[in-house]
């Protein structure tokens, strides 16, 4: 337990990037989706309907490692605004961070987004709470039909909310490809790079199948883990479900529904 | 719109060259020649129709084959009336056509004659005025104590952290060009103390071309270039990375020196002759260079450095008592014959110090004690036979010591070329102004052989790539033993439609290296292994952004337990609106490398003329912002501001360059005016 990669207690700061990508073993830099204002923003003008989320995960079924998000989202203005929350630990120690994130489409096959955040470290037992504002930038940009590169930058400024060293919020850098095979198969890669942990290869693959299904899996370099999941979609509703798992770390399951409207 | 592109295409290429080169031998020069001359190109293009082998010369990026292929097209079928004929010549791929387009034209052939009243007065004259300082303190500049100056003289630069650069240039059709320029580095003085001339370096050259049986005439600064380097090759040169898949650089003659690199130039004068067939050129020099016995620029005074300095500073009262205390005199000359087919060319050079050297070195410089008199000369030839091109030199030093290269190129389609170079360098050769292909920096001591290739897999892809495996027969620094090694390289380049190129990289490199050992009195080698990935992505995804993003990682394994490892991952973009007369263009880097050993390069945007590829090592984040304005088509200027914060240190730099703080950040502004 103590020797616990540092990263995995910090995660909370990249907020969440939904059941979907953790099952592809990515943040999605590279996809868009309802998760998208923390895993890069531009991937919120490729959605087309005001949509409501929710999605829980729990790492290494330890009750104090839980990660929790809520994300609505609205197209308006030739844009799309969403507005997210995640919390990440329990009563006695959590990282929080809110995302107001706003993308557009800018030309035929780019897409930028830029998002304000606040990071908030609340202590329990009269430690209080400390927050900062921060900001992130991202695009989308299709190099041809069929390949789409994902780029974003969060926390450039690298903010600190108190005087404590352990308060700093990283940078996290991020850069993914996805190549479409067909329209119902297609894979992704990134490297990830928060300015506390090693960088680290993400790639995962998605196929659909029987109109309503998605089946996913992936690998990732640091921490060394993979993941899988599947996915089920009707009309208005997205259901997602899938699991990582880390060698030595254990399971993390996590579950996951969009409503759209 | 897709032509305003082009010229990037071969400024990309260059980028890659000279970040490659960096990389390499990790100097740091001015490359300014290189982006001034490609300027010149664009704005006198050369007309691929002349029959004169000098003009189709200046596209300095083709090699001998090339142009040979070009003038046998126009001495077998005429007159080229479209540039896509170029695909019927050899070693004419679409890439390098795509190239090469920003920089001809095509018009029925004349041959020009200069009108000198013509020439000094049509042609074009600009002004440089470039600043740059660091902005954090560093220990040199840091208020000092008399007491401590007086014990200890070299603990304080002289002078002030600006450094300045002033470049006056006239250039007419690359026919006529003069040019003057005076440079002040950080921490000298300016018209004041040591400085009383004011700036530290002067340089100046007069240089003219094709001017009837003169082909080329030039005074003031200059390079000289011949055969492959053996001999005399004052300029850059850029070893493996300017070969991949085809062949080393053409050799250009003689050139005019307008970079303020202190070192690596000719200073005097030299003429060609153009006799039919054949071409005579002599050249002359006589340089101040800095050498001598003495404590640096560190605190320490323990640290003595004997021979040459090349750094060109001239910032504490040390590094002023060395400057220019030895003085080298060059004679030189080259004949050269050019037929249809081959080409063969004899030069010889004679380097005279004014001292003698007095070494005390290592074992590792045994056979490289300098001498005071050096006569080298050496003989080249090409041969270009259909699919074949083959080339080589030799060359001879006072002692009899030989040095050896040799390379072939062959093309069997035109989306494949071959290319084998070997080369065999005596551990006692020794020139002043050798400058060829090989591992090691300098050109001796050395055997090894090259093989590389450069493959249209398809109309979007593109490999390349080499193998090298060389030998060291004699000590090197820090290899207490002969040694080897290898490196291998690999690239894929992926046109993705019309806005976005990418490719992947793999270096790999072994070397061998002493490893100390406790146990052990005598140091043993081993082989150290390097291995580097990258991938690296150009995208303009809307008429006025445009993009880049690289992601890079270095795997050092320094002996048979460590493994370190260096990462790199960018973000560039610029932005040029087609209403405003600016640009924009920034970048944001975060790094992350266990020491300085995997340090990862990456050319930077700059001003105009100001290249850098600056290491990026040790863990933090850099910021650059770099902004352009055009108050009219004579007249622009620009601004940059670059800034390093670490996070794993809160000393940059040692030595007199130490900033006592966590942040390094670097101002500059550029004005040219052009009339």
């Amino acid at each position: 337990m103590l020797n616990l990669p540092l990263g995995l207690f910090s995660q909370g700061w990249e907020g969440i990037n939904g059941p979907a990508a953790a099952s592809l073993s990515v943040s999605g830099v590279s996809l868009s989706g309802e998760w998208s204002g923390f895993s890069n923003p531009a991937g919120l003008a490729l959605i087309s309907k005001a949509y409501a989320g929710l999605a829980v995960e729990n790492r290494f079924q330890m009750k104090e490692l839980t990660l929790k998000g809520i994300s609505i989202g609205l197209p308006v203005l030739g844009g799309v605004f969403g507005l997210s929350g995640s919390h990440f630990g329990n009563s006695l120690y959590s990282e929080q961070r809110y995302n107001l994130a706003y993308s557009k489409k800018l030309g035929s096959s780019f897409y930028s987004g830029i998002s304000i955040d606040y990071c908030l470290l609340s202590q329990g037992k009269g430690y209080g709470n400390a927050g900062g504002l921060t900001f992130g930038v991202g695009l989308l940009a299709g190099l041809n039909e069929n390949l789409l590169l994902g780029a974003y930058l969060f926390n450039p400024i690298k903010i600190r909310l108190s005087e404590n060293i352990q308060s700093e919020i990283p940078v996290l850098m991020r850069l993914g490809l996805l190549y479409k095979f067909t329209s119902q198969l297609w894979g992704t890669v990134e490297i990830a790079k928060n300015s506390d942990s090693k960088a680290a290869v993400q790639m995962g693959v998605e196929y659909n199948a029987f109109q309503h299904f998605a089946f996913r899996a992936g690998v990732s370099s640091w921490p060394g883990s993979f993941a899988f999941g599947v996915g089920y979609y009707q009309r208005h509703l997205k259901f997602d479900i899938g699991a990582g798992f880390h060698p030595d770390l254990g399971l993390c399951p996590q579950i996951g529904c969009i409503y759209h409207f | 719109m897709l032509m305003a592109q082009q010229p990037d295409t071969l400024m990309k290429n260059l980028e890659y060259q000279i970040e490659w080169y960096v990389e390499n031998t990790e100097n740091e020069l001015d490359y300014s020649e290189l982006t001034e001359e490609l300027e010149q190109l664009s704005k006198n293009r050369v007309n691929l129709n002349s029959r004169e082998r000098d003009e189709l010369k200046r596209l300095f990026f083709l090699n001998e084959a090339q142009i040979q292929g070009i003038l046998a097209y126009t001495a077998n079928y005429g007159d080229f009336v479209s540039i896509y004929e170029l695909k019927a010549i050899p070693n004419f791929d679409s890439t390098l056509i795509r190239k090469i387009i920003p920089f001809v034209t095509i018009s029925p052939y004349e041959k020009q004659h200069l009108k000198m009243s013509e020439a000094l007065k049509q042609g074009e004259h600009s002004i440089l005025l470039r600043y740059q300082r660091i902005l954090e303190k560093q220990e040199g500049y840091l208020p000092a104590d008399d007491s401590l100056l007086e014990v200890k003289p070299n603990a304080r630069y002289l002078g002030s952290p600006d450094k300045i650069l002033v470049k006056y240039g006239y250039n007419y059709k690359s026919q006529i060009r003069w040019g003057l320029l005076a440079e002040k580095d950080a921490g000298e003085e300016f018209f004041s103390g040591t400085q009383k001339q004011g700036f530290d370096f002067y340089s100046a050259y007069i240089y003219g071309r094709d001017l009837g049986k003169v082909h080329r005439f030039v005074l003031g600064d200059y390079h000289a270039t011949f055969g492959q380097g053996l001999v005399m090759w004052s300029g850059l040169s850029f070893g493996k990375a300017g070969i991949t898949g085809g062949m080393p650089h053409t050799a250009r003659g003689l050139t005019p020196s307008s970079s303020s690199n202190e070192i690596y130039y000719l200073r005097g004068g030299g003429m060609t002759i153009g006799l039919g067939n054949f071409e005579i050129s002599t050249f002359a020099s006589h340089i101040a260079l800095d050498a001598g016995i003495a404590a640096l620029d560190t605190l320490q005074t323990n640290e003595i450095i004997e021979g040459l300095r090349n750094t060109g500073l001239h910032r504490t009262p040390s590094e002023v008592a060395l400057s220019k205390n030895i003085h080298l005199t060059t004679l030189a000359g080259n004949i050269n014959y050019t037929g249809d087919i081959f080409r063969a060319g004899f030069t010889i050079a004679s380097e005279n110090f004014d001292k003698a050297f007095d070494y005390r070195t290592g074992l590792y410089n045994l056979f490289q004690q300098p001498r005071k008199s050096q006569l080298t000369m050496g003989a080249d030839a090409s041969v270009y036979l259909r699919d074949f091109v083959l080339q080589g030199e030799i060359a001879r030093d006072i002692d009899g010591h030989l040095a050896g290269i040799f390379n072939v190129n062959f093309q069997p389609d035109p989306r494949l070329t071959l290319a084998l170079i070997y080369r065999n360098y005596d551990k006692a050769f020794q020139n002043y102004h050798s400058n060829a292909f090989s591992e090691n920096s300098g050109v001796y001591n050395e055997k090894g052989l090259y093989l590389g290739f450069k493959a249209s897999l398809a109309k979007q892809v593109e490999l390349s790539g080499y193998a090298d495996y060389f030998r060291f027969p004699w000590f090197k620094y820090r290899v207490d033993g002969p040694s080897k090694g290898r490196e291998y390289y690999l690239r894929m380049d992926f046109l993705l439609g019309k806005n976005a190129h990418a490719y992947l990289r793999y270096r790999f490199e072994q070397k061998e290296i002493n490893i100390s050992d406790e146990d052990r009195k005598l140091n043993f080698l081993f082989p150290k292994k390097f291995h580097n990935v990258r991938m690296h992505f150009d995208y303009q995804p809307l008429v006025e952004w445009k993009f880049a993003s690289r992601a890079e990682a270095s795997f050092n394994h320094p002996n048979a337990v460590d493994s370190r490892m260096g990462f790199l991952i960018y973000q560039d973009i610029t932005w040029k609106p087609t209403r405003l007369p600016i640009s924009i263009t920034g970048r944001y880097a975060l790094f992350d490398t266990d020491s300085y050993d995997e340090r990862l390069y990456a050319y930077e945007q700059d001003l105009l003329y100001s290249f850098s590829v600056p290491a990026y090592y040790y863990k933090g984040q850099k910021f650059i912002l770099v902004l352009k304005y055009s108050l009219n088509k004579s007249l622009n200027f620009w601004l940059r501001f670059a800034s390093s914060i670490y996070s794993d240190r809160d000393e940059i730099g040692t030595g007199l360059e130490m900033i006592h703080g966590n942040s390094r950040s670097e101002i500059k502004g550029q004005l040219i005016w052009k009339f």
